[in-house]
Formats: structure tokens, C-alpha cells, sequence
């Protein structure tokens, strides 16, 4: 650990690191621009300039290019490091338009805070400035060239380390300019991490063009809802209206940077039929009304049919609070019937991934990056947990390795050995890989799904890891999927809960930030199924199927909009914080729905209008009215007092926002011996001496965008939403006599669906995959077997 | 527009592949379309984008680095005067000047008939000859208004 | 009697074939080169006290000895022959006339640094010369002076030429790695040295072409030998020396390294046209300080131009007669360096626009007298803070002009027009 002295302090900083952030260490910031943590130095904008006295090296030097070294004094407030950093400053505002009044960049712009860092003040260049026709890249990202400072972070973002290879430098000397080979989208899904590495307004989010100054957005810690792996945001809103995420650094899960889909799924909070109104069978009610009416309900059916008539749906994307205090309400009406997620299989192999992993095998996002070898297990990195892709990345650039066993012709900004193989045959091929390569690399790794993988192979993958001392990381399907699975234990799912309403023992149903009538895989049975019920209490966010047949309708409030918790897919327990207060957006209730005169609204309220609160409240709120003991569900940190009575989130006591976030462990969470190790639906059908063609078994899965449960409520993200295909094997569809672009009729038993077909030849044979898009009842047919006919060439 | 023919296109893939670096074959490349498409159109570039298995891009990024790969369409032969010290030390710029009157275009433009493009270019390495330029690939020194007349009328 | 080495077969006017190069002892300094070990050719050319010639000066046995020669696997060499330095003609000259020559050095070359692939990197304006040394290439494949077990040594060399598609900025070494890997010629940062990562992450050597074209007749003389051929005590061999501009004999002459720049062009420049005077001159290329007439007597190498402030550069003098206005010239010089910037760092992209613009406005009589201090810290702030050599050289010569040329300057702004435009 090398010893330097800066300004006159001396500071220890690890082997290899480099003076500029050794001078950080110290709180010594000098402004740069093309170094960045992630992407390391290149030396390219020359303003990191600092004076080196002693030690190896001499004279004014750009500090990121030089490792900190034993010995040496560093002047940063030097005359001459100081003129090379102020001319450097003068030299890249030469160019600029000085536009910062238009520039949505503007107030949280570098260049701003380093040209007064800097020391440039007075304009000497007197001759024209460069401009550049911009391009169009997209619904996600502005691009304004003309403020362009060439620090090459965008290239090195784009290309380097999220391995897109649609977009780079072009020209040269001062007219170099970065962009795509033609107009048109960026195609990468991380594209929208150009908006915060680049230091000015270059690439701005488009989706927030013009909509705030960055000093009016209410922003909080956060953490992402769109998939299970938890990374770190912040949200920005303005006046009640969600605007703007911006990526936040957590060294343990995604560094630096987020997936296009947590950037610009936001805008689910702001949708104009978001549900905002308290109702009970379609009438407006106030909150008091609600809640005895809920009460009312459930009184009713208890005292008629006994307490196992309310059965309550928690869900895998509400925080952990809200989950504890739905099973806190559960067992004060001592009611079994309690599920934490609406898809049973997921849940059942989710509760089995999450009992495997402990403390020695379990791997963070960020281990991810450090691995040598990396065996995927039926997952698609890209499309199930995108900044799982981007770390494997970085893995890659290290020299590691990567194998992928899966059906789907998957896809990852690196080069792999891609193994199609269905699903039944992933254990076999697993303990193939691992015998002919695992054994002279120091971290492997192995990654294994939820969804399409089933419980022999989740089983096989934490065997192999715990025998060869692997890495293990499970990719679950959502934010609190964890959290949800631990919560769920040994109790009932589902499908259980089903079967209880379809019987007639279970009256009342309380579905808590859970959409049975959208996202069950059936819609169909569910359907009828909650048509049976007395009544339906819905708490939600979003405006889903199940919100609209809801009896009664509780608004509740979105992770941006209310503390909480989410534990990801590794177990890392982690706190939001509220960003703002929710409500009708200010800007919805001016000339949208009233005369423009009345724009901004004249009316004065201490009320917020619209205003929803966290699902727990409203929970406490029943069982108070109930006039059960609610004293462990009354605060946020009640709840989160009793739920660290229990062992194993006893690590949530000390957890506070902006933190690495707490490991849980699950320990065993044995839901299964009920079922075997093939759940019914799972299993396939055995199909003896049938070719693979003729016993197509369908999977539904994920993409990035347009199936994920929240963002698909974004209008944005949804414009990359592709239209409903099934897709498989190329010579499978040459044995049903099919092409590529056929629209077909995909059938099991009684249903079936149509959509144009897909083949690729790196799809495994016998497989067919159709996407969990909205309007597309792919789900229904997943795990069945399936035939494919030609509708129309 | 003349193309690369599918028997070419064949032989350079197979060149290509044949490389530990596909990459490094793009400069040869990008000169061979150029020849071909007379400059390296959208097209020409994703051809080789296609034959050297890169992404667009990365053709892109050197099409536009190099001042001798045109990505817009440039006369019959590229007229290309040095403009470095030592032809301007011997009198380049009333040179630029009678070319641009002779020819009837700025630097940048190519003449109506679509047999010039006027280009400068750095030191040709002719100094002993200057004032110096290319028409094509044939370097002419010593130049003089009168002797620009004549070489414009026999490259012409 | 001076006795030519590096252009004695010019004379044919043409690219010298085989035999011709043959004749007049070619080849004999590779085929004495692969009877010696490698280290003993490196010492060879350590006692020749040979320097490199693309401008820099780099002792080039000391850059040999530094390669990773230890390392398995492949090993290259490269010869740059990307000659875009502005006044400079003399790498052209020994393509096009006697290629053999650079091919038998970049074989010796290769032989000592164990490289088993070596690349000639041309420009593509140099049509000529490329074709001569592709020609050459064959030839000398077809006599088995390269290929496999190169005249029964045991050691194997592939040569390519590879022809690039401009930009100065080629030229840099890093630079030019980048540009044969198909990347874009940005500069690469150092540490890693070319000498243990350098093309396709490699050990590489790279020089220039005349260097490596004076390697066989070291091999052959001696490097001791080779070494007294200089014009003066400290120097070493003979050297390619150009002269361009209102001279009466522009032309390129080999001549004792060390020869005075007054006898370079007077001698063999043959003095100033009639009606014309010296002013001044840049001694070896566009990024090389200007020399005035009181430093005529300078021996042309790399510490005695050093010595008065200058630098030898490429041995390619421009002369600037009465006539030119050095406002003007630098200003030439800085459209050709803007022009050419590869855009990578601040100083060399912005920067260079900069001074280009201060200079314009001096000449143009709307300068006020304070912005020469504007131009000054420019200049100084590009020269010390840039990533490559590119930026330092193109603001070399201005800096040189406000030492030398204030009082020409200040007229400018003091007359408020170009005081050499009547």
C-alpha cells in the first residue's frame, strides 16, 4: 500500500491506484473528465494536471496516468498545474454553445462545475465555433453534439465496457464526433447510461427533455423494481410527477450503472389511469370509508364462513414491510391461506434458490465481475436481469470464460460457448462442462435461472457449486422475490389459494400489489375462479385487471413514493427511500383537465390530491379498525422491529439507505416435499421415442422490454416491446414445413394463440419460445406441450 | 454504379476469414470498394462491414479517420494539392487559386462534368519539386499556372 | 572521397531490381548478419551509434536491446515508411529507388530482434514506392531472402506492406500499431512500450525506414567503422539530408551526418535563388523549431541542433527566403496540424485551433498586443501537457517564432496588417 503526500496530507491508498483518486481520498476532488471509476484513465482530456515534487516522477502531470507510489509529494494548487488545468477548461469551452439555459443537463452538468473548478472565467477565443449536425438515436437519448467535449466517455461506455457495436467515434481532430453509422435507435440496453457518464449534455434522457432543472427534482436513494437484482437508483420528480433515474453506485451490486429498463420504466408512476382513488365497488371513497368497508368485508366472511375464507396474494414486487405486514394481518385474523407470489411454479423454485444459497456460495452482482469461469444455467442474462450481462462482461474482458446451457438462441455483448440444451438435460450437461473445464479456474461461477430451469436442475447447480466450491447466483423474476420467498416459507401458494376459492372455502381475497387476473399463467381459470369470490380487496399502483374488478380499491404508493425494503436475488437486503410525496402530478390537474385559466391549479389544500400511501398503512389501518392487536404493523419501524426478530433478517436492524445493503439468509424454506422434484405442470411430457419436433414444449419468457410487470405499464420502455412471436429450432420448423415469418397457430389442448413465427438455429430442437407480452397469453400455454400450424405464409 | 462482384466478394470473404484479425484487413478493403464504387458509399461501407464480419461501425470510425477514403461521392480522379511549408514557401496558394478559377469550383467541390474533385492534402513528400500535386495517383511537381493548364488537359 | 552507401544505386533513376542491388553488394549484410548471433548484430548497431531518423534521434540499438526478446511467441518489426512530415522527401527516395535496401534491413532488423513478421507501413499517396517494394518483396521471396529458414539460419520472416490511407498521425508509433490492427490511429498510452506490448499486444520494434535501410552496410562495415563516416566527432554515419524551397539545387543528399546546415545549403543547395535571401529555415520537417541565419554553422545531428534550440527532426530543411512572412508560414504550418490532430486529447484538438486562430488574427491586423501573451500560454501549456509528440511539435516552431521573430510579430499588430504585403 503505497504512501503519498498531496497538499501537504498523507494518504495510503491500495497497489494501482492512481494519484487523481488518491487526491479524492483526501477529499481533494481535481476535475476531469475522461477518467471515470469504471472505465479507468486514458489520459485523453489532460485536466487532471497536478505538480509532482518528489518521488518517481517530476514536473506537472495528468494525475490519472500516474499510480500512486511511495515517496511521492503532490502539489495540487500549483501555478502551473493550475494554468494547465484553466487552459484545458478555456480550450474545451472554445466549442461549446454556452447553451446551459436549454440544456437539460444543466445544474448537474460537470462541465459547468469544472469550468468554475477549473479557474476559466474570461473568454479569450475570439474565432468561430464548430458545429455538428446531431443525430436521432432514439426514444431514450437526446443527442446535442454541439456540446460535446470529446472526453471519449461515451465510446468507452458504449463500446468498452457494455459491448454495443452501434455506436463510436467518427472524424477526427476537432470535429470528432460520436454517434451511430446512420440515424436510428441504439440498440444496446444500456444505452441510456450514456446520459450520466456524459459529463455535459451531449446525451441527455429524452424522456425528461425540458421537464425539470435538476435543482426542482425531489430525488431519494433508491433501489430498482424491475428486476431481482437490485440496483441502485434515484429517482427525480418534480411537482408529484416520477421525471428522471439516474443510476447510483453500490460497489457491491451494480457499480455504476443501470439497464435501459430500470432507467426508463419509470413512467408506470405517472400514467394518467394509474389508480388514485380510494373506491368501493366503483364509488369514490375516502380512506376511512375504504378501510371499514374492507373491514366490513372481511368481518362478514369471517364470522360466516370461519377465518380460512380470506386468503390473502402478496407479491415478489412490493417491499418487504408490506409483505410482513400482510402476513402480520394474516395470522391476527389466523388465516393460513397466505401466498407471496400469484405464479406458482416461479415460486416454488424460487423458495428451493433461495433455501440453497448461504453465506459461503452466494455470489453479489459485483463477484460477478471478478469470476474466471461462468456457467449459465437456463437464463438469459440480457433479457432476464440485464446488468447481470454487463457484469459477465466485465468477467470477460478479464480473460474469463463463459459457457451458456440453454434453449434460447441467447445473446450477450461478449463471446461465449452457447450449449442448447432443454431444460431436462441441463443437469447433465452442467456436471459435462464442469468435469472438462472447472477445474483450473479460481472463481467460477455459476448462474442458474428460475424460469425455465426446473428443480432437478436449481438442485444440480447448488450440488456442483457446493462440491467444486463454485460461486452460485440465481436469477430470481423480481425486486423482492427474495424477501417474498422467505416471507412465503413452508406455506401455500397459489395455486393452493385456488384451489380453495374454486372449492368455495375461500370468500374474500386481498391482493396486495398482485395482478391474478393479468399475470397468472391462465388467465382463463383465474378468471373464473375470482368471479366466485364475495368480494376482491385490491391494493395497487398500477392500473391492472385486477384493480378493475376490484370490490374494493386501495391506491398505494410506489417504490419511489415510500420507504422500504427490497432484498434482491442474492439476499442483500436493501433500503429506498421516498423520493416524493405521491399524488396527482400537479401538471395533470392544469389545462389537461381543467380550463387554462385555471393553470396552475388555484386551489390551496393542505390535502395532497390523489395522495396514496405504502400498502402497510392501509393494512394496519384494517387491522386497527378490526380492533386486532396491530402494534407490531402501526410504523415502518415497528414492522421492521418484528421482522428482525426473526433470525434471519436480523441483519435488516442496522440497514440505512445509501448502505451496501445486508445479507440475508433464507435457510431452508422446504415448500417442496409436497410436490417432488417435479412440481405438476413442470414435468414434461416423456414423449418415449417421439423426434423432438413432435413434442414441441413451449416456454414463456422474458425480454427486457415488454414483459416485465411494471414497466410494461411505461410507455417508453414498451416502445421497444417487440410483437408477439414464437420461436424454434430452424430445422424443427423445416419438418413442420415452416418458415421464418409464418404467422401460425401456436395450440395445446383448447387453447391457443397466433403470432408470427421465429427460427434460429441456435435455439435447442424440441423447444419453442413465445414472449410474456401484454395481450399475449403466452403464459397460459407455458410447460405444455404444443403444436404449431401455418395460419397464413 | 459498379459493385463488387459476387465472385470478388466470395474470394474476399475467403481472404478474410483466413486472417487471425478480420479487422486489420479493413484499410485494404475500404481501398478495393472505393475502386470499385468510385467512394465508399453507405452501401460500399456496409459491404465491407459484411465481408470483414465487423459491425458498420467500426468501418465507419476509419472511414471517416482517413482523408483518403471519400464517404461522398468524388470526380473521375481526386485532384490533390499540398498545401504543407514547403510548397507554400514556393508559391501553393495563387497555385489553389488558378486551379479554382480553371476548374470553376472550391476546395471541397467537384467540377460539373464530374471529372475533378479539388482536395489539399499534406506534404507529398515532392519538395524538392514544389509546388506539388496528385491527380489520381500520378505526382506532378514544379508546377506553374501554364503547366496546371496542360495536365489538367491530358488527365482531363 | 565521401563514398555513398544508402544512394549509391540511385542513379539508375528506378527502383534498383535484385540484381542490380545485388551487384553492388546487397544481401552480403544479411547474409553476415545471420552468421552472427542476434545480440551480436545489436551490438553492431549500438557501436554504429546509429540514431533513429524519423526525427526523434533514439539510439536504435538501445531500442532493439529493450524488446522482449525472451517471451514466447510471435515478435514483429516494423519499418515506418508513413513519411507525412511536412518538407520531408527522403524515405520516399529509398522505396522508390532501392527497396532492396529497406527489405534487407528490416530482415537484419527482424533477425535481432527475433521477429518473425515484419511490416513495411506506407503512405497511400506513395504509389510508387509501394509498388517497388511490394515488387521487391517478391523478389527477394523468390531468391529465399525471405520466407521460411531464411539462407539455412533457422530464422523465418514474412514481410507485408501494408498501405495506409493517410493521416499524420499514422506516423506516431503507438499510432501506427493502432492503424495495422484496423483501429483508429489515436496514440496509445506508454507504459506498455511497443518493446513488450505493442502491435496485437506483441513485442514490437519500429523504425523508421532510413534507419533501417543504413542497418546492412553497419552489418557489413563494422559498426565502429560505420561510425567514423560522420562529419564530426560526436556524430555517427551518413544521413539523408533534403533541402526544399528558393534554393537553386532542391534536392536530397547523403552527406556525413554532422555536415553544417550552411554547407547543406549552400553547398549542395546550391545557396539562395537569384533575387531572394535566406531568412530563416526549419531544419528537419514542420514540427521542428526555426533556425536563423546566425546558427548556419550548427553541424546537422540531433544534440547540435538540440543545442541551439531547434532539433534536426527529419534532416528535410526548409528554407524560408525574404519573401515569406513567418506569421504566415506558421500559420501554414498550424492549418496542416489542425488539419491533421486525431482528436484524442484537449491541448492537440482545441488547442491547436486556437493558436491557429491568434496567428490568423495577427496576420490579419486585428490583434491586439496582449493576446501574444494568449498565444504564448497556449503555446507553452500545448507543449507541456499533451498526450503524444503531435501537439509539442506543431507549437515547436511558433514558440520558436516568438523567441526569434517578436519584433516581426509585433509589427503585425503594431501596423495592424501584414507588414511582408506591400
Amino acid at each position: 500500500m503505497p504512501k503519498l503526500i498531496i497538499d501537504g496530507l498523507e494518504v495510503e491508498v491500495p497497489e494501482g491506484t492512481n494519484v487523481l483518486e488518491a487526491a479524492k481520498k483526501l477529499g481533494i476532488v481535481i476535475p476531469h473528465f475522461c477518467y471515470h471509476s469504471a472505465m479507468g484513465a486514458v489520459g485523453a482530456c489532460r485536466l487532471c494536471a497536478m505538480k509532482f515534487v518528489e518521488g518517481p516522477v517530476k514536473g506537472v502531470q495528468v494525475s490519472c496516468m500516474i499510480k500512486a507510489q511511495d515517496g511521492m509529494v503532490v502539489e495540487t494548487a500549483d501555478p502551473d498545474a493550475m494554468r494547465a488545468r484553466r487552459m484545458v477548461i478555456e480550450w474545451l469551452m472554445t466549442n461549446h454553445p454556452h447553451d446551459c439555459p436549454v440544456c437539460d443537463e444543466g445544474g448537474m452538468c460537470l462541465l459547468q462545475d469544472y469550468t468554475i473548478a477549473g479557474g476559466h472565467g474570461i473568454r479569450r477565443y475570439k474565432g468561430k465555433k464548430r458545429t455538428y449536425i446531431s443525430q436521432y438515436l432514439g426514444e431514450f437519448i437526446e443527442q446535442e453534439m454541439n456540446r460535446c467535449i470529446q472526453c471519449y466517455r461515451c465510446h468507452r461506455f458504449y463500446r468498452d465496457y457494455a459491448g454495443g457495436d452501434d455506436f463510436g467515434t467518427k472524424r477526427i481532430a476537432n470535429r470528432t464526433f460520436f454517434g451511430r453509422f446512420k440515424d436510428g435507435w441504439l440498440e444496446s440496453e444500456f444505452a441510456g447510461n450514456l446520459a450520466d457518464v456524459c459529463p455535459t449534455g451531449v446525451f441527455t434522457d429524452k424522456t425528461y427533455h425540458f421537464r425539470a432543472r435538476a435543482w426542482e427534482l425531489e430525488t431519494a436513494p433508491s433501489v430498482c423494481p424491475h428486476c431481482s437484482l437490485g440496483c441502485n437508483l434515484i429517482p427525480g420528480a418534480k411537482l408529484r410527477e416520477l421525471l428522471v433515474i439516474k443510476a447510483r453506485e453500490n460497489l457491491k451490486v451494480n457499480g455504476w450503472f443501470i439497464c435501459d429498463r430500470g432507467r426508463f420504466g419509470y413512467r408506470f408512476a405517472s400514467r394518467p389511469d394509474r389508480p388514485r382513488k380510494f373506491t368501493l365497488n366503483g364509488q369514490e371513497k375516502s380512506r376511512d370509508e375504504a378501510t371499514k368497508a374492507a373491514v366490513g368485508i372481511i368481518s362478514d366472511a369471517v364470522a360466516k364462513y370461519g377465518p380460512g375464507s380470506v386468503a390473502l396474494a402478496g407479491s415478489p414486487r412490493t417491499s418487504l414491510e408490506n409483505n410482513f405486514a400482510l402476513k402480520k394481518l394474516a395470522s391476527l385474523l389466523n388465516t393460513g391461506n397466505i401466498c407471496f407470489s400469484i405464479d406458482p411454479l416461479r415460486d416454488r423454485k424460487e423458495r428451493r434458490a433461495i433455501s440453497l444459497l448461504d453465506a459461503a456460495d452466494s455470489r453479489s452482482l459485483q463477484d460477478v465481475a471478478f469470476s474466471d469461469f461462468i456457467i449459465v444455467v437456463g437464463t438469459d442474462p440480457v433479457n432476464e436481469a440485464p446488468m447481470l450481462a454487463l457484469m459477465m462482461r466485465q468477467a470477460s474482458l478479464k480473460g474469463a470464460r463463459t459457457a451458456v446451457i440453454d434453449p434460447r438462441p441467447v445473446k450477450l455483448p461478449f463471446d461465449f460457448t452457447h450449449i442448447p440444451a432443454r431444460p431436462e438435460e441441463f443437469a447433465e450437461k452442467l456436471t459435462g462442462l464442469l468435469n472438462e473445464a472447472a477445474g483450473d479456474s479460481k472463481n467460477p461461477l455459476i448462474i442458474c435461472g428460475t424460469n425455465i430451469p426446473g428443480i432437478d436442475a436449481i438442485d444440480a447447480c447448488s450440488e456442483a457449486a457446493g462440491r467444486l466450491n463454485c460461486g452460485l447466483f440465481y436469477t430470481l423474476s423480481s425486486a423482492n422475490s427474495f424477501g417474498a420467498a422467505v416471507l412465503a416459507g413452508e406455506g401455500p401458494d397459489f395455486e393452493d389459494i385456488l384451489s380453495g376459492i374454486e372449492s368455495g372455502g375461500i370468500r374474500v381475497l386481498i391482493a396486495l400489489e398482485s395482478d391474478p387476473l393479468g399475470r397468472y399463467s391462465g388467465e382463463e381459470r383465474a378468471s373464473r375462479a375470482l368471479k366466485k369470490l364475495d368480494s376482491l380487496i385490491v391494493m395497487d399502483y398500477l392500473p391492472t385487471e385486477t384493480v378493475n374488478a376490484a370490490n374494493a380499491l386501495f391506491p398505494t404508493a410506489a417504490y419511489a413514493e415510500m420507504d422500504g425494503i427490497f432484498i434482491n436475488n442474492e439476499g442483500r437486503a436493501q433500503c429506498f427511500s421516498r423520493a416524493y410525496i405521491p399524488g396527482i402530478p400537479v401538471n395533470y390537474m392544469g389545462p389537461k383537465l381543467k380550463p387554462p385559466e385555471l393553470h396552475p391549479p388555484r386551489e390551496f389544500s393542505p390535502e395532497v390530491p390523489g395522495r396514496s400511501f405504502p400498502a402497510w398503512e392501509y393494512l394496519g389501518d384494517i387491522a386497527r379498525e378490526m380492533g386486532l392487536d396491530c402494534c407490531e404493523m402501526e410504523t415502518l419501524s415497528a414492522i421492521r422491529a418484528s421482522l428482525s426478530h426473526d433470525p434471519r433478517f436480523a441483519a435488516i436492524a442496522g440497514l440505512y439507505p445509501e448502505s451496501e445493503g445486508a445479507l440475508i439468509t433464507a435457510g431452508p424454506v422446504d415448500r417442496l416435499q409436497a410436490y417432488g422434484p417435479f412440481p405438476a405442470g413442470e414435468k414434461p411430457d416423456a414423449g418415449e421415442g417421439l423426434k423432438p419436433v413432435d413434442r414441441l414444449l413451449l416456454y414463456a419468457t422474458d425480454l427486457t422490454f415488454g414483459t416485465e410487470e411494471i414497466s410494461v405499464y411505461s410507455d417508453k420502455t414498451q416502445l421497444r416491446a417487440p410483437e408477439p412471436y414464437v420461436m424454434i429450432n430452424r430445422e424443427d420448423a423445416k419438418e413442420l414445413g415452416l418458415n421464418d415469418g409464418d404467422w401460425v397457430k401456436v395450440a395445446s389442448g383448447s387453447l391457443g394463440i397466433s403470432c408470427a413465427l421465429k427460427t434460429s438455429a441456435s435455439c435447442a430442437k424440441g423447444a419453442a419460445f413465445a414472449p410474456r407480452l401484454t395481450g399475449f397469453d403466452a403464459a397460459a400455454l407455458s410447460g405444455k406441450t404444443i403444436r404449431i400450424t401455418r395460419e397464413r405464409v | 454504379m459498379a459493385m463488387l462482384s459476387e465472385d470478388r466478394i466470395k474470394e474476399l470473404r475467403e481472404y478474410v476469414s483466413s486472417l487471425e484479425h478480420p479487422e486489420e484487413a479493413l484499410v485494404d478493403l475500404m481501398h478495393e470498394a472505393q475502386e470499385t464504387y468510385g467512394y465508399l458509399s453507405d452501401e460500399a461501407a456496409e459491404a465491407v462491414a459484411e465481408i470483414a464480419g465487423v459491425p458498420v461501425i467500426k468501418v465507419e470510425e476509419l472511414a471517416t479517420f482517413y482523408n483518403l477514403i471519400f464517404r461522398r461521392p468524388v470526380g473521375r480522379k481526386v485532384i490533390f494539392v499540398c498545401d504543407s511549408i514547403s510548397c507554400w514557401v514556393m508559391g501553393m496558394e495563387n497555385l489553389f487559386e488558378h486551379l479554382k478559377a480553371r476548374l470553376g469550383i472550391d476546395i471541397g467541390q467537384t467540377t460539373t462534368d464530374g471529372a475533378f474533385t479539388l482536395l489539399p492534402i499534406c506534404c507529398l513528400g515532392a519538395c524538392h519539386v514544389a509546388p506539388a500535386m496528385l491527380v489520381g495517383d500520378k505526382l506532378y511537381g514544379n508546377l506553374t499556372p501554364e503547366r496546371i493548364d496542360e495536365i489538367l488537359e491530358k488527365e482531363r | 572521397m565521401f563514398q555513398p552507401l544508402l544512394t549509391k544505386n540511385f542513379h539508375y533513376g528506378r527502383p534498383a531490381s535484385l540484381k542490380e542491388y545485388e551487384a553492388a553488394g546487397g544481401y552480403e549484410g544479411l547474409r553476415a548478419a545471420l552468421k552472427m548471433t542476434p545480440d551480436d548484430v545489436i551490438k553492431a548497431v549500438i557501436d554504429s551509434g546509429l540514431r533513429g531518423r524519423g526525427g526523434a534521434g533514439f539510439p536504435t540499438g538501445r531500442k532493439w536491446s529493450l524488446t522482449d526478446r525472451k517471451s514466447p511467441g510471435q515478435r514483429y518489426f516494423i519499418v515506418n515508411a508513413d513519411e507525412m512530415e511536412p518538407g520531408t522527401f527522403k524515405d520516399r527516395f529509398l522505396m522508390e529507388r532501392d527497396p532492396h535496401q529497406v527489405i534487407e534491413g528490416l530482415l537484419i532488423s527482424g533477425y535481432a530482434t527475433d521477429a518473425g513478421k515484419g511490416y513495411i507501413f506506407i503512405r497511400y499517396e506513395y504509389t510508387e514506392a509501394a509498388r517497388a517494394l511490394e515488387t521487391a518483396v517478391q523478389e527477394a521471396k523468390g531468391a529465399g531472402f525471405i520466407g521460411k529458414n531464411i539462407l539455412g539460419s533457422g530464422f523465418s520472416m514474412e514481410i507485408s506492406v501494408h498501405r495506409s490511407a493517410g493521416r499524420y498521425e499514422c506516423g506516431e508509433e503507438t499510432a501506427l500499431m493502432n492503424a495495422l490492427e484496423g483501429k483508429r490511429a489515436n496514440p496509445r498510452s506508454k507504459p506498455p512500450y511497443p518493446a513488450s506490448k505493442g502491435f496485437r499486444m506483441r513485442p514490437t520494434t519500429i523504425n523508421n525506414a532510413e534507419t533501417v535501410a543504413d542497418v546492412p552496410h553497419i552489418i557489413k562495415m563494422g559498426g565502429s567503422a560505420w561510425k567514423t563516416l560522420a562529419a564530426y566527432e560526436g556524430g555517427a554515419g551518413t544521413k539523408l539530408y533534403g533541402i526544399s524551397g528558393r534554393v537553386k539545387n532542391p534536392g536530397l543528399f547523403e552527406l556525413p551526418t554532422g555536415t553544417p546546415l550552411k554547407e547543406i545549403i549552400e553547398t549542395h543547395g546550391g545557396g539562395m535563388q537569384d533575387g531572394y535571401s535566406f531568412k530563416a529555415c526549419l531544419p528537419g520537417g514542420a514540427s521542428t523549431p526555426i533556425i536563423t541565419p546566425n546558427n548556419l554553422n550548427v553541424p546537422m545531428d540531433f544534440d547540435t541542433v538540440s543545442k541551439i534550440g531547434s532539433r534536426m527532426g527529419t534532416g528535410c530543411v526548409t528554407v524560408f527566403d525574404d519573401t515569406c512572412c513567418i506569421v504566415r508560414a506558421m500559420i501554414n504550418n498550424l492549418l496542416f496540424f489542425t488539419r491533421e490532430s486525431c482528436g484524442w486529447c484537449t491541448p492537440c484538438r482545441d488547442g491547436l485551433p486556437f493558436v491557429y486562430d491568434i496567428l490568423q488574427r495577427i496576420e490579419a491586423g486585428v490583434a491586439e498586443m496582449d493576446e501574444l501573451n494568449v498565444l504564448d500560454e497556449n503555446c507553452e501549456t500545448i507543449y507541456s501537457n499533451s498526450f503524444c509528440a503531435f501537439a509539442p511539435g506543431a507549437v515547436d516552431p511558433v514558440r520558436s517564432m516568438l523567441r526569434l521573430f517578436k519584433d516581426e510579430v509585433e509589427e503585425h499588430i503594431k501596423l495592424k496588417r501584414c507588414p511582408c504585403l506591400n
